[in-house]
């Protein structure tokens, strides 16, 4: 094929013939099980197609004897065979160039510099970056297991379970177990593959991260490389992976580098941890060069590799902010994602357990108060929670569309003549848990502050 | 055995011994997932049980949802000479109890054994 020479650039990402996804979540989920059932019938072919090619020698001993004619059949056959297999990588070839990810113009505050490689047989390397709700961000990359249309087919339906799971979920953990349940029930027994999510949130600039048995990606900051690396098994063989998430402060001008394993290729030692470690080093001593001149180097690094080469940098150019905020409908299923958008900052900057079971506590009675009694479960009407965070302190203002009330006029729910009512438990958890509070004066918004553990300590 | 963790909720396992019911909660007992617990509740006080413990030992979160499903059956239980009582809270969960005086109402215990002998 005339593109599998050489590295491959990609800025064709933005050809606007590329395939993009839809973005309603029941027609991603037809083109996944579409996707599933053209795989089922893939494989069934690759296996009808290796069992004849097995067979075939058994058929050739009674054949040497006989007639030329015999012969001739039997090569027309494998002829048929080989040339059946041949449409089969060119199908994969394009499945796999199809689904390339067309980089969304939003994302301007990030650099990205893509680089593909093919390999002599089609692999099931893909990456993908995905716009999330309240500006956060997808990277994706991840590697299926075997070669040819098998795992391209698998690549596609990975990459669908991805997007689907990722449009209503911020947290990297529950939308890499959720695909793993997903890739568990499609994928034939033996397929599985290795994958890294990251979730980046654009204006606070936390990294979430999970990686189920990838090669690792690295943050390189300063001269330095970090490793991202998780607990965690690859996706799609086992019920319980045991994903582990953790998480980081970026900060402007960090690079983010993500690769699949045909990379270490060029720093081939005993094993793959040793790999890293000297693809690390080359990070460190090369940091310093533009993002892509960085990938470029790295990709023509490598020797015609055997499987596809995937390489995705991104250097953020965005300004950490110190603030933001989330609207939602006045559903108490949208708790979730406000929660998901605003712990892991905390849990990052190190509040601890306790500090995080506080906010997490009153940020639910607080949000829950604004849907049930302030919106009164109107899901027209929305919920608007604004998150800021410093070195000292995080403050939580939730605000509703409703009447308003006045917090002096809630009885006190632990005088023991109001025990078993339940009204009023909410806001006096609030006030006990968190370190001020204090409303606005339609009693529409409540805002509530806490201070980091360390400053708390010198107060 | 009912298993809402998955979306923030609890699982419950529930257990007959003679006239009370061990419930055996993990995961989380808050808005998510309160809808599946009042059921389980309801069901087992509608079947005429209202000697209810909560073994909570797996539980690592409640808010103020998870305490009213809680009150609710409190309140069905002890107007039916029955009780509600806590067992093995893990120490966050435990401030949450006794911060809202329900501790008070609700006793709380190392073991399920000595929620049963209590008396």
């Amino acid at each position: 094929m005339k593109d599998m020479g050489g590295a491959e650039k990609l800025p064709e990402l933005q050809d606007p013939d590329g395939e993009s996804l839809p973005s309603d979540p029941a027609e991603l989920r037809r083109r996944l099980l579409e996707l599933t059932r053209q795989l089922r019938r893939a494989q069934a072919r690759i296996q009808a197609l290796e069992t004849g090619i097995k067979e075939s020698p058994a058929s050739v001993t009674p054949l040497a004897r006989g007639s030329d004619n015999e012969m001739r059949l039997l090569s027309e056959q494998l002829e048929r065979q080989a040339m059946l297999l041949e449409r089969d990588e060119q199908v994969a070839r394009e499945l796999q160039r199809s689904l390339r990810p067309v980089i969304d113009e939003q994302l301007e505050g990030i650099r990205f510099a893509l680089q593909t490689r093919p390999g002599t047989r089609v692999g099931g390397d893909f990456y993908d970056i995905i716009n999330l709700s309240d500006n956060f961000v997808a990277f994706l990359i991840a590697d299926v297991s075997g070669y040819g249309l098998p795992a391209a087919v698998i690549m596609a339906t990975g990459r669908l379970a991805f997007r689907t799971y990722a449009a209503n979920e911020l947290r990297p953990r529950t939308i890499m177990e959720n695909v793993n349940r997903a890739m568990l029930r499609s994928t034939l027994a033996g397929h599985y593959m290795t994958a890294f999510l990251g979730v980046l949130d654009t204006e606070l600039l936390t990294l979430q991260y999970v990686n189920a048995s990838h090669c690792c990606p690295f943050v390189v900051r300063d001269g330095e490389a970090v490793p991202l690396d998780t607990e965690g098994l690859f996706v799609g063989m086992f019920e319980d992976p045991q994903y582990e998430e953790k998480g980081m402060q970026l900060e402007q001008h960090d690079r983010l580098f993500l690769y699949t394993d045909g990379v270490l290729s060029s720093f081939s030692a005993a094993d793959r941890r040793e790999s890293e470690k000297r693809l690390e080093k080359h990070l460190m001593e090369n940091g310093h060069l533009p993002i892509e001149s960085l990938v470029e180097q790295l990709a023509g690094m490598m020797e015609e590799p055997e499987d596809d080469v995937a390489l995705l940098g991104a250097e953020i150019l965005l300004e950490k902010a110190q603030r933001k905020t989330i609207v939602i409908s006045s559903l108490p299923s949208e708790l979730p994602h406000v929660e998901s958008a605003i712990l892991p900052v905390l849990e990052n900057k190190g509040y601890g357990e306790r500090n995080i079971f506080a906010v997490k506590l009153a940020l639910e009675e607080a949000v829950i108060n604004a849907i049930k009694h302030g919106n009164e479960l109107d899901d027209t009407k929305k919920v608007a929670v604004s998150f800021f965070v410093d070195d000292d302190r995080a403050m939580i203002s939730v605000g509703d569309e409703g009447e308003g009330f006045d917090p002096d006029e809630v009885p006190d729910p632990t005088a023991e003549e109001n025990l078993l009512a339940s009204s009023g438990r909410g806001l006096a958890l609030i006030r006990a848990y968190m370190d001020e509070i204090r409303f606005n004066e339609d009693g529409t918004e409540i805002t509530m502050i806490k201070h980091a553990p360390w400053a708390a300590a010198s107060r | 055995m009912r298993d809402d963790t998955a979306t923030g909720g609890a699982a419950i396992e529930k257990e007959f011994r003679d006239d009370v019911c061990v419930l055996r909660l993990s995961g989380q007992m808050r808005e998510m997932g309160a809808d599946a617990l009042r059921e389980e509740l309801d069901q087992v006080l509608e079947g005429g049980t209202f000697k209810l413990v909560f073994d909570m030992g797996e539980v690592d979160f409640i808010s103020s949802t998870g305490l009213g499903q809680m009150m609710r059956a409190y309140r069905t239980a002890t107007g039916n000479d029955g009780f509600v009582r806590v067992v093995n809270p893990q120490p966050l969960v435990e401030e949450v109890f006794r911060f809202t005086k329900l501790h008070t109402l609700i006793g709380i215990f190392d073991t399920v054994e000595e929620a049963l002998a209590a008396d």
